[in-house]
């Protein structure tokens, strides 16, 4: 099934290329225009792929290699202290017939040092169900590709249908024993209607995703066994001592967004709603050969709602574009636990794990609110002179595990602003941009009771983490010069964001890359 | 503080902030256990039992104590699979005698119960302090040659200690013991005895006795670190490892004691620093001859895996054992059984802090301190402490 997706993916991406060689001469188009073309058309912040039949009349591409690298202390407990990941990266926005097409394609390979408590990929997307193990400053070594389409088209007369489909898959694997190796499956389909009376549009699409992380530990060395901890959620857990383990992670979502949008041509409004229940079991097992059971336990079960509101607008005044977006995310979350024993059944003493309850004793709540402003001076239509961008972006979360009761909450605001501003000179253009951001914590509560080594080792430095303030200062300089032949633009663009937290905890962000625009 | 309110406002604006997900839907049980004491336990030390119950699948446990009828209630259980232990004790005609308890439950439903626990008298000689984390020289090396285990007569009667052998585990807590198929019995790397015919080694009560890796005054020896929290001087006795290279000094004051057993024999014993050695010490019956011939007949090895051959011994020879092991995580690793020592201790600070674990003190009789001896090192024994060897507090 997977390998008749790739194809499909294949297609839709050998399409979306099949001019990539010729230059787009239409309209001149920079690195800004990949961030413009989501301004100009708003429909490209909803989750609805018939939007791009909005999209302005320019098909912009590129190509380039990157590299991601993070170092530094400030950061969560469970993240690594060095990141380096080198990526190639290609997307493109083409229009055929009536028929726009977007498509994206990366690999990713990157390297993850002095990693503590995790046996997850990514042990921050929002599950409390964790399995870790006590063995630290593990490497995970990564390797990903994601394969994304999009294309939409006019079904009737004023009727346009879109479909999307994005797909993620990568294997993470540790070089310590225990040794995890994550195999990770992420799955997301869209497809949507869209309406259009004159100024107005409306929309409406359907959402599902799919999420699957194979986890195989194994344990090099012979006649070894070791704990590893199934967490519940704060400073529950469960643990079985083993040579190996697996875990399966299974998530499904589903869901729908409308939206309703007028534009006048001088004012673009759009506004959305999305809603999402997700769904996720883990189960656990082992393998026969040196465990005493392997049959599949069943650990636990996550449900959840998100919802989402947002407004994006944008008011275009000759060469000035004032852009505004407000978004309001509430996300709940309900984890039960699966009670189970290793039991003998019937006459063939057949051996298997017997559910005595399931009890829902995790709780969390996600309430994230975001305004941003954005003042855009534009040179050309599809070409940004300067830009000012000013976010202010609160959020809170508290979560809650009952009998024995704990909980933690915290809530913060984060503040930017941002300044971009481009030089062209002939054939080359240079952009310098800079920006400040600053967290403040508005308040923090916890109640771990006496606490355990979860409380110590987890709870309490991720707490101290997420209700720090800090002080993050960004500098990007980008360079684009102009080519006659094959592709329209070489560039390189490099970043670098300096976080300075509490305590004299640091972490340092950068950014490179380099390629073509076409 | 204006910006604060007028965000939680932004905050209270959310629309739909009433499409949260329902409240969770749990069950807690109310549980009430009731201790039936033999006949032997006189009426007035029948109260203020303490009974644990302990979640099996999860890492917490919760205390509580008798009323003077025996029962004792928990409140607000989760579901799962438990055990209750019981633990207490009472002194009478100048005799500790101790109760233990230990009872499977499983509770999906409020529950009452009954437990029996089984009478026994204390030994009078328990592990007082154990000093195996080492330390830092000047120069930031590890010193660990500053080890020593401490062993103290509790009672109130003369006590003899020659014959007393110091048993290392063989298991370092990394991993699940091996030799849990072997019952009643625990396997040592490591015996050494104190020597003696039996009256050679009085230990008056409220006394002690030290085993000291190295018998030297650590503070200012030449071979020692200035930065060695003891002075070991007058060690009654040391471990002393014999052989052609001489690797390990002979020091002039501590008698050494006798090597039965030291299964990855080097130049010098040494504790495990980081919390991986837990410790007992044993009686086996007979004279030293017997001893060795005991220990000789009763060796064992790992199967397929190991030539090394390792020494057991029955659990009724042994007199104290403490489950010293790395930290909470390796907790889980538990070697000694039950009855021999119910929990587990460890210096938080870790390897080459200079500290100790020290067993708490329980009363003082005329001037005699009493240490506290429930067979269960979580409770008797107080953590990250200097070492004191023979001052008793």
């Amino acid at each position: 099934m997977n390998n008749k997706l790739i194809y499909i993916f294949l297609l839709l991406f050998s399409v979306l290329n099949s001019n990539a060689q010729v230059s787009d001469s239409i309209n001149a188009v920079s690195l800004n225009s990949f961030d413009l073309i989501r301004i100009i058309n708003p429909w490209l912040m909803s989750s609805n792929p018939a939007g791009l039949v909005l999209n302005p009349d320019i098909s912009p591409g590129r190509m380039n290699l990157a590299y991601h690298g993070e170092n530094g202390d400030y950061k969560r407990i469970q993240q690594g202290e060095n990141i380096g990941n080198y990526s190639f990266q290609t997307e493109r926005y083409k229009k055929k017939d009536n028929t726009f097409y977007f498509g994206t394609f990366s690999y990713d390979k990157s390297l993850e040092k002095g990693v503590f408590y995790s046996n997850i990929n990514n042990p921050y997307r929002g599950t409390p169900f964790l399995l870790i193990d006590t063995i630290g400053n593990d490497e995970i070594d990564r390797e990903f590709f994601t394969l994304r389409g999009d294309l939409a088209t006019p079904l009737f007369k004023n009727i346009n249908w879109g479909f999307s489909a994005d797909l993620n898959v990568g294997l993470a694997s540790q070089n310590r024993d225990p040794r995890p190796k994550n195999k990770v499956l992420n799955l997301s389909l869209s497809q949507g209607l869209l309406f259009s009376f004159s100024k107005l549009n409306l929309g409406l699409n359907m959402l599902y995703s799919y999420y699957n992380e194979d986890i195989e530990v194994e344990i090099i060395k012979e006649n070894t066994q070791m704990a590893f901890f199934q967490l519940h959620g704060l400073d529950s857990y469960t643990y079985h001592v083993a040579a190996s383990f697996n875990r399966l992670y299974k998530r499904n979502s589903m869901g729908g967004e409308a939206q309703i949008n007028y534009n006048s041509g001088k004012i673009n409004s759009l506004f959305g709603t999305r809603f999402l229940y997700i769904d996720e079991t883990a189960d656990d097992g082992r393998k026969a050969g040196d465990a005493s059971w392997s049959y599949i336990k069943n650990d636990s079960e996550l449900e959840g709602i998100s919802i989402e509101l947002y407004n994006t607008t944008k008011i275009t005044n000759n060469s000035s574009i004032h852009s505004f977006n407000v978004k309001a995310r509430i996300n709940s979350m309900l984890g039960s636990e699966i009670i189970q024993r290793l039991e003998v059944f019937g006459e063939t003493e057949a051996v298997d794990w017997l559910t005595y309850g399931v009890e829902e004793k995790y709780y969390s709540s996600l309430k994230d609110a975001e305004f941003s402003y954005s003042y855009l001076k534009m040179k050309e239509e599809f070409l940004q002179n300067y830009k000012i961008h000013f976010a202010a972006n609160y959020y809170s979360f508290e979560q809650a595990y009952y009998v024995p009761d704990r909980d933690d909450a915290y809530e913060n605001v984060i503040l930017s602003l941002d300044l971009d501003k481009s030089f062209y000179l002939k054939k080359n253009i240079i952009s310098l941009a800079t920006g400040i951001k600053h967290k403040k914590n508005l308040g923090f509560s916890h109640n771990y009771g006496e606490g355990n080594f979860i409380t110590e080792k987890l709870l309490i430095p991720d707490l101290n983490f997420l209700s720090s303030d800090f002080n993050a200062l960004s500098l990007k300089l980008s360079y684009e010069r102009s080519l006659n032949k094959l592709f329209d633009k070489y560039f390189f663009n490099s970043t670098i964001d300096l976080y300075s937290g509490e305590n004299d905890l640091n972490r340092t962000i950068y950014n490179f890359s380099t390629g073509v625009i076409f | 503080m204006k910006t604060k309110s007028l965000l939680k406002t932004l905050i209270l604006l959310f629309i739909f902030s009433s499409c949260e997900m329902k409240e969770p839907d749990f069950n807690s049980y109310s549980i009430e256990l009731k201790i039936e004491f033999s006949e032997e336990v006189p009426l007035e030390f029948r109260d203020s039992a303490k009974v644990v119950l302990s979640n099996l699948t999860k890492n917490y446990s919760l205390t509580e104590y008798t009323l003077n009828t025996g029962e004792v209630f928990f409140d607000k259980i989760e579901p799962g699979f438990y055990s209750a232990t019981v633990v207490h004790s009472y002194s009478e005609s100048g005799t500790a005698y101790y109760l233990n308890g230990y009872k499977l439950i499983d509770i999906f439903s409020p529950l009452s119960d009954t437990i029996i626990p089984i009478v026994s008298k204390t030994n009078a000689f328990v592990i007082k302090e154990y000093y195996y984390s080492g330390c830092l020289t000047p120069a930031g090396k590890a010193y660990s040659s500053d080890q020593f285990v401490e062993i103290y007569n509790n009672s109130s009667l003369m006590q003899y200690a020659d014959g007393i052998s110091l048993i290392e585990h063989e298991s370092y807590s990394l991993e699940e013991n091996y030799w849990t198929f072997l019952k009643d019995t625990i396997v040592a790397r490591m015996i050494w005895t104190i020597p003696g015919e039996g009256s050679d080694v009085p230990v008056p009560p409220g006394s002690s006795i030290v085993l000291a890796r190295d018998g030297i005054n650590h503070q200012d020896d030449s071979l020692g670190n200035p930065l060695s929290p003891v002075n070991l001087m007058y060690a009654d006795f040391e471990f002393w490892v014999e052989s052609p290279t001489g690797g390990d000094v002979d020091a002039p004051y501590a008698a050494n004691l006798i090597e039965n057993l030291f299964t990855f024999r080097g130049s010098d014993i040494v504790f495990h620093t980081r919390g991986g050695s837990a410790i007992a010490i044993a009686l086996i019956p007979g004279d030293a001859e017997a001893r060795k011939t005991f220990i000789e007949n009763n060796l064992i090895q790992e199967e397929l895996t190991s030539t090394r051959y390792y020494g057991k011994v029955p659990n009724e020879y042994i007199l104290d054992a403490v489950e010293v092991t790395w930290d909470e995580a390796h907790a889980i690793y538990k070697r000694f059984p039950v009855e021999l020592d119910a929990g587990y201790t460890y210096v938080i600070a870790g390897s080459k802090s200079g500290l100790c674990v020290r067993r708490k003190v329980k009363e003082i009789i005329d001037g005699r301190v009493v240490y506290q001896d429930t067979n269960n090192s979580t409770e008797d024994f107080i953590k990250d402490v200097v070492p004191n060897p023979w001052i008793y507090e």
